[in-house]
């Protein structure tokens, strides 16, 4: 067995680079136009934070990460489910699904504009896009994939139709529906910063384009740090959310 | 009670060989009555066909042709009037040990104000009353094997259904849950169907047994078994009943698996 690292490592450890960092810029071993100390990427985040634009930015893009992943989620589980439960939806989404699906978001971005203008509209559309293969696939695996044996004991007991399903199927499906969550929550982000570096006139991606158009390295590096964060925030969430909900798969410590 | 418990008759079932192999007689003509309160066990060999015929009793699967009445009348699906106790316990993992009697009786249709109460008596029934707040992975074999049990008494199923229940325990363990298993049976007289390969199960529980050889799928015994409970599995009497079993399925085993 491999002893956990002390808490004070933890801390101690990238306190320590972050030093070396500073001074290496500062003393001109790395030059600050190419790669900006800490510290003046904590200048731009706190000037921006008394501000307040950093809040505005981060609310502007939480609320479109939220709405986007909220629908693809919804869509995604819903569709997925339907094709795992019905013959016919199968064979009629199938195809389509897999054609759709292997066409990179990305490339949606000349019609979501078309389609939808500019603001939030297409970057929200961008974002379920993503989403909702993620999700499809993993909840359609996970409903295929729910032992017989569970599906036996619960129809030998009598349960049948909408009980069946909301007491057996879905929560038996769960666990690959979070492994696809988990994965929607990534794609989001970086649907998000894309949608928002052409379509919208403010959040954190537009920010970023902006430090990008001045040549304002700090700025850029800065906000992209910032989403970095944010990103493992979200992720740490859903690895929180999954350990909750499936509390019932861990051993006698959990 | 002019109808019996469970009737079949003349029931039989093949399975499409593998691939191009030969297709497989898995029952062959199958006549057997049960009667209300009888602790029937049917014992034979793997590949005999003995979960075959479980599995259609409980609704799993369909006979080819044949009869396969319960009270008068022709089974048709699974349903919470036949209780099946599985190998695999099929514990519901997502629930605590309370939610899966909850779950049980909800089902059946059998959810009313005296439930809780009712839950209550099962959960300390099978001891378990400690652990209403588990999750099945936090039990033991025996344990969980005992709540698979519990769930069938929650629901009051007139008939249980019991496919090698201790097959995956310990042999300790498992004597401890056939000894109980008798005891429930004698406090409730309910009508149980079990399925074993155990010589010695089949003698320690059942008041009837029946064995079963393979290929084709046949009742070659059926066997009253009138020992004194509890019964002594060293006595002189239960070995002449073990060894009466013992000549009837060796031959026929013969025949199918040749010695080298």
């Amino acid at each position: 067995m491999q002893r956990p690292p002390s808490p004070l490592l933890h801390v101690a450890l990238p306190i320590a680079f972050l030093v070396v960092w500073e001074i290496a810029v500062r003393v001109g071993w790395i030059e600050a136009r190419f790669f900006p100390a800490p510290s003046a990427l904590v200048t731009e985040i706190w000037a921006d934070l008394l501000s307040g634009k950093l809040a505005s930015d981060s609310a502007a893009s939480l609320v479109r990460l939220a709405s986007g992943l909220a629908i693809g989620v919804v869509l995604g589980t819903g569709v997925g489910m339907t094709m795992a439960m019905s013959r016919m939806a199968d064979t009629l989404l199938g195809f389509p699904v897999q054609v759709l699906r292997a066409i990179p978001p990305i490339t949606w971005i000349g019609f979501s504009i078309l389609w939808f203008g500019l603001g939030n509209k297409p970057a929200i559309f961008l974002i379920a896009l993503g989403v909702v293969f993620p999700m499809l696939l993993n909840t359609y695996g996970g409903v295929k994939q729910v032992d017989m044996i569970y599906l036996r004991a619960a129809h030998n007991l009598g349960a049948r139709g909408w009980m069946l399903f909301t007491r057996i199927v879905l929560p038996a499906a769960l666990p690959s529906v979070l492994t696809g969550l988990r994965v929607s929550v990534g794609l989001a982000w970086i649907l998000m910063v894309v949608g928002e570096l052409v379509a919208v006139p403010n959040g954190l991606g537009d920010t970023l384009m902006r430090a990008q158009d001045y040549g304002q390295t700090d700025r850029m590096l800065a906000y992209m740090l910032l989403i970095g964060f944010y990103g493992s925030l979200s992720d740490l969430l859903v690895v929180a959310l999954t350990r909750h909900l499936l509390r019932w798969q861990r051993g006698i410590a959990g | 009670m002019s109808d019996p418990m469970l009737n079949i008759t003349g029931l039989s079932k093949t399975f499409p060989g593998r691939k191009i192999g030969p297709v497989i007689q898995v029952l062959d003509n199958i006549n057997l009555t049960q009667n209300e309160g009888e602790f029937l066990a049917i014992m034979g060999p793997s590949g005999c066909g003995k979960s075959t015929l479980l599995n259609i009793v409980a609704g799993f699967d369909q006979a080819d042709s044949g009869l396969c009445q319960m009270h008068g009348k022709t089974i048709e699906g699974a349903g919470p009037d036949r209780g099946v106790v599985f190998q695999e316990y099929a514990l519901f993992p997502w629930m605590t040990v309370e939610r899966n009697v909850e779950f049980a009786m909800q089902a059946a249709g059998k959810w009313n104000a005296s439930a809780p109460a009712r839950i209550d008596a099962i959960l300390s029934r099978i001891g378990l009353d400690a652990f209403r707040d588990a999750f099945p992975k936090h039990l033991s074999g025996g344990m969980r094997q005992r709540l698979a049990i519990g769930r069938i008494l929650a629901i009051d199923s007139p008939m249980m259904l019991m496919d090698e229940p201790f097959g995956a325990l310990d042999a300790i363990t498992r004597g401890l849950l056939q000894a109980d298993l008798v005891a429930l049976w004698q406090e409730t007289r309910k009508s149980i169907l079990f399925i074993t390969h155990s010589v010695d199960e089949a003698l320690f529980l059942a008041e009837r047994v029946v064995v079963m050889t393979p290929r084709p799928g046949r009742i070659v015994l059926d066997l009253k078994i009138d020992l004194p409970r509890p019964r002594d599995i060293t006595s002189p009497a239960f070995n002449q009943a073990k060894r009466e079993i013992i000549d009837v399925i060796t031959p026929a085993l013969r025949l199918v698996e040749p010695s080298a």
